[in-house]
């Protein structure tokens, strides 16, 4: 415990000092939006589990089966399980990734330090990418608690042991991962479950409206052989059934929970002292021909950013969650806001991640024979054109799947000129100060750079949009503000960032052409 | 004979701080030209500035007769550096990292990919297929000085090119310098290991706190020892003040 209070210490103090109030609050409200977002993400799937339950609270015996429980809890079964298993796939390559980017790790191992604290502490740092879908296991044992109506607050300490369960579980996944993997292949393996866990999220999602219009006789004959799963003998030792079980205050689960905590808790002891960073070499001996490319600086672009799981994370929420918003909702705006949003995340996230680079690797990119514009207009295109193509996708969908409106393609016209603007104004931000903390895979902004580039951004992105989805809504009867706000809307926003990214540009280029 | 590298009062100043002052430097082509110096005295400084990636508050430089200031990237593509840290692109495998530098440089492929495998033979890399993330200090370095030793540059900046690597390496890197300048391009190298520079380099230049306060063959440097040193170690100890070392040992 002294090692890891003296390692917290030490990360506290290799961060960038704060220099005023001003930062400390932006960490806070930093918080509170990540809070905002996540509840904002979590509390409608809560809501729409809780309507679907009510109907669905039918006793089993009820209904010929002779277990005790609920229609419902095959559900309670399904959720838990996915989103247990979706945390788990995003906890671990997040710990693994955040483990094997830290700077200072080779540093730390040449301290006389046990290795099992180094890991754990690294670990936790890298804990903030499986949040999303705790947070929702969380809301969905709500809700069934609810429905179940059992004491919610002790409903809601058996869930949490159930959470350090799962991060026990990912932190011995991690650990192992970390010892038998080099650095690359656990970073590639990362990936593979961050696409996994993006799958889950897909197929569940667009489970929910189907769920929604079951009739209780047909899921009885779908999930009817899972019920002796649930509800056999001895279901209550299968860990897939413990969190329905510990929501049920079920007094056998919390002591083989607090068990299972305990034994992964020694093995993570002993694994993690015997990790290392592996190097790759001698696992492949030939060496693969070179091939010569005609747009080498494109290429490496493109590879470094689809190398990287925070990038591949970044994009698949932006197709991901508006589509879903868009298939629940029947509604293009509900999913277009989401494109708004994250597109002005993570588009100017991405470029300034692609420039950070370059500071890493400081001063191969000067000694190339290459225009400096040229490496900043890729770095700055490349961000726009993979989250323009992310738009197109979802005016697809909609397209196909709502019937949306020919005309809202347009506005794809504004919308590139807007993630042009968030591009280079997230490169202007970074080259002003490139020497951020890179104890991690994304770049951080502090708070009055985040409020100026993705904010805008996003109220750029939404002006882009809305006035589109208004011109639906135009009749003889509409007034003159609403008709001009449809019509001349986006124009109006594709002048104005084309005028800002314009000088943006100027200011860039003259930062970079002194970068030294 | 032609100058390929030049440079008029070359100053760099950090705030206050004269890192280099007004450096003249006048290293010829085939010549390999060994700039020495004690830790922090400016050679990494100069370096950066003869190679662009520093731009100097005064001064100007010339490679190839073309100045640094107008011509740079015409220079670039002239010019192989080995910074002295090897910094790659750590998502990169190495044959995809080769295969950037091929395309940046338009490199002709088939020529290119011949020296590439008697390089990577030489130096024994067998890694390319492998991400530079899993590379070793010394293996990066290998593969830096494979991606500029396979272009044949007509001058060649190298900054402590054999920290890190094996004795075999660094035995094979000298020879492969010292082949390069007979052929005509120019070397222009920094290093701690003066038996490298006394066995290698055609000229020394010794910079002391910014200032080249020496530059001349081995004979040349000898005269200008007040002490009759002929070693460049104890040449280099007595020019840039440092002859205390074996009082400071005795006393510790």
């Amino acid at each position: 415990m002294r090692e890891f209070l003296l390692l917290y210490k030490y990360a506290s103090k290799i961060t960038k000092p704060t220099k005023n109030r001003m930062l400390n609050f932006s960490n806070v409200l930093g918080w509170i939006i990540s809070l905002i977002l996540i509840l904002l993400l979590t509390i409608p799937l809560g809501m729409a589990f809780y309507e679907i339950g009510k109907s669905l609270m039918i006793p089993l015996s009820s209904l010929g089966l002779d277990y005790n429980g609920y229609l419902f809890d095959i559900y309670m079964f399904i959720y838990p399980l996915t989103f247990g298993l979706m945390a788990v796939l995003t906890l671990v390559p997040s710990m693994v990734f955040n483990i094997y980017e830290s700077e200072d790790i080779e540093f730390l191992f040449t301290l006389p330090i046990r290795r099992s604290s180094i890991f754990i502490f690294k670990s936790i740092m890298g804990l903030s990418m499986g949040m999303i879908p705790l947070a929702i296991l969380v809301v969905v044992g709500i809700s069934y608690a609810l429905l179940l109506k059992v004491n919610l607050i002790l409903s809601i300490i058996a869930m949490l042991f159930f959470i350090v369960f799962l991060l026990f579980l990912s932190l011995l996944l991690g650990a192992f991962f970390a010892r038998i993997m080099t650095k690359s292949s656990a970073k590639i393996i990362s990936q593979i479950f961050l696409y996994v866990s993006i799958i889950f999220y897909v197929v569940l999602m667009n489970l929910i409206p189907r769920q929604m219009e079951a009739s209780p006789q047909d899921i009885l004959n779908s999930f009817n052989s899972f019920f002796a799963i649930i509800h056999g003998d001895y279901s209550y030792l299968l860990p897939i059934n413990w969190f329905m079980y510990l929501v049920n205050l079920d007094i056998r689960v919390f002591g083989l929970v607090i068990l299972a905590t305990l034994v992964l808790g020694y093995f993570i002891y002993k694994n993690s002292n015997h990790f290392e960073l592996e190097s790759g070499r001698g696992k492949t001996k030939k060496t693969k021909g070179v091939s010569v490319s005609k747009h080498p600086v494109i290429n490496k672009e493109l590879r470094l950013t689809f190398r990287n799981p925070q990038n591949l994370f970044g994009i698949a929420y932006a197709i991901v969650f508006p589509i879903i918003m868009l298939l629940i909702n029947k509604q293009f705006l509900s999913g277009a806001m989401f494109v708004a949003l994250f597109a002005s995340m993570y588009t100017s996230n991405l470029s300034m991640q692609l420039m950070s680079v370059e500071r890493k690797t400081w001063p191969l990119i000067m000694l190339l024979p290459v225009n400096d514009n040229f490496i900043l207009r890729v770095k700055a295109l490349i961000p726009t054109a993979i989250y323009t193509f992310v738009y197109l996708i979802v005016l697809i969908v909609s397209y196909f799947g709502i019937g949306l409106n020919p005309i809202m393609f347009l506005s794809v016209i504004p919308m590139i000129s807007v993630l042009l603007f968030s591009s280079y104004f997230g490169l202007y931000l970074y080259l002003k100060n490139p020497n951020r903390d890179f104890n991690g895979p994304a770049v951080k902004l502090n708070f009055r750079e985040n409020i100026s580039v993705q904010f805008t951004s996003f109220l750029f992105g939404l002006g882009s949009i809305i006035p589109f989805v208004m011109l639906d809504y135009i009749d003889n009867n509409s007034e003159l503000w609403f008709k001009a706000i449809a019509w001349f809307g986006p124009w109006l926003i594709l002048i104005v960032t084309v005028v800002i990214t314009t000088r943006v540009i100027n200011s860039t280029k003259k930062i970079l052409n002194n970068w030294e | 004979m032609e100058t390929y590298i030049k440079s008029v009062n070359l100053t760099k100043k950090f705030g206050d701080y004269l890192a280099v002052d007004k450096i003249n430097l006048d290293v010829k082509k085939g010549e390999i030209y060994g700039f020495l110096g004690p830790n922090g005295a400016g050679k990494t400084t100069t370096i950066r500035m003869l190679t662009g990636t520093l731009k100097p508050s005064e001064g100007e430089v010339y490679i190839c007769g073309l100045p640094l200031k107008d011509k740079e990237i015409e220079i670039k593509k002239m010019i192989g550096v080995i910074p002295d840290e090897p910094k790659l692109y750590e998502g990169l495998r190495g044959n995809e990292f080769l295969d950037f530098i091929i395309g940046i440089y338009q490199l002709d492929k088939k020529e290119t990919i011949s020296k590439l495998e008697e390089l990577t033979n030489a130096f024994g890399v067998d890694y390319l297929n492998d991400y530079i993330g899993d590379y070793s200090h010394g293996m990066k370095q290998k593969l830096m000085l494979i991606s500029v030793l396979m272009r044949e540059p007509r001058v060649m900046f190298l900054d402590e090119p054999t920290v890190g690597l094996d004795a075999r390496s660094a035995r094979l890197l000298k020879d492969l310098l010292t082949k390069i300048a007979q052929k005509g391009s120019t070397v222009f190298i920094t290093t701690h290991v003066l038996e490298i520079a006394e066995k290698m380099c055609d000229r020394i230049g010794i910079i002391n706190e910014g200032k080249l306060i020496a530059e001349g063959n081995l004979d040349e440097l000898r005269a200008l020892s007040k002490e009759g040193n002929t070693s460049l170690e104890d040449l280099f100890l007595e020019l840039t003040g440092n002859e205390d070392v074996v009082d400071i040992v005795e006393a510790l």
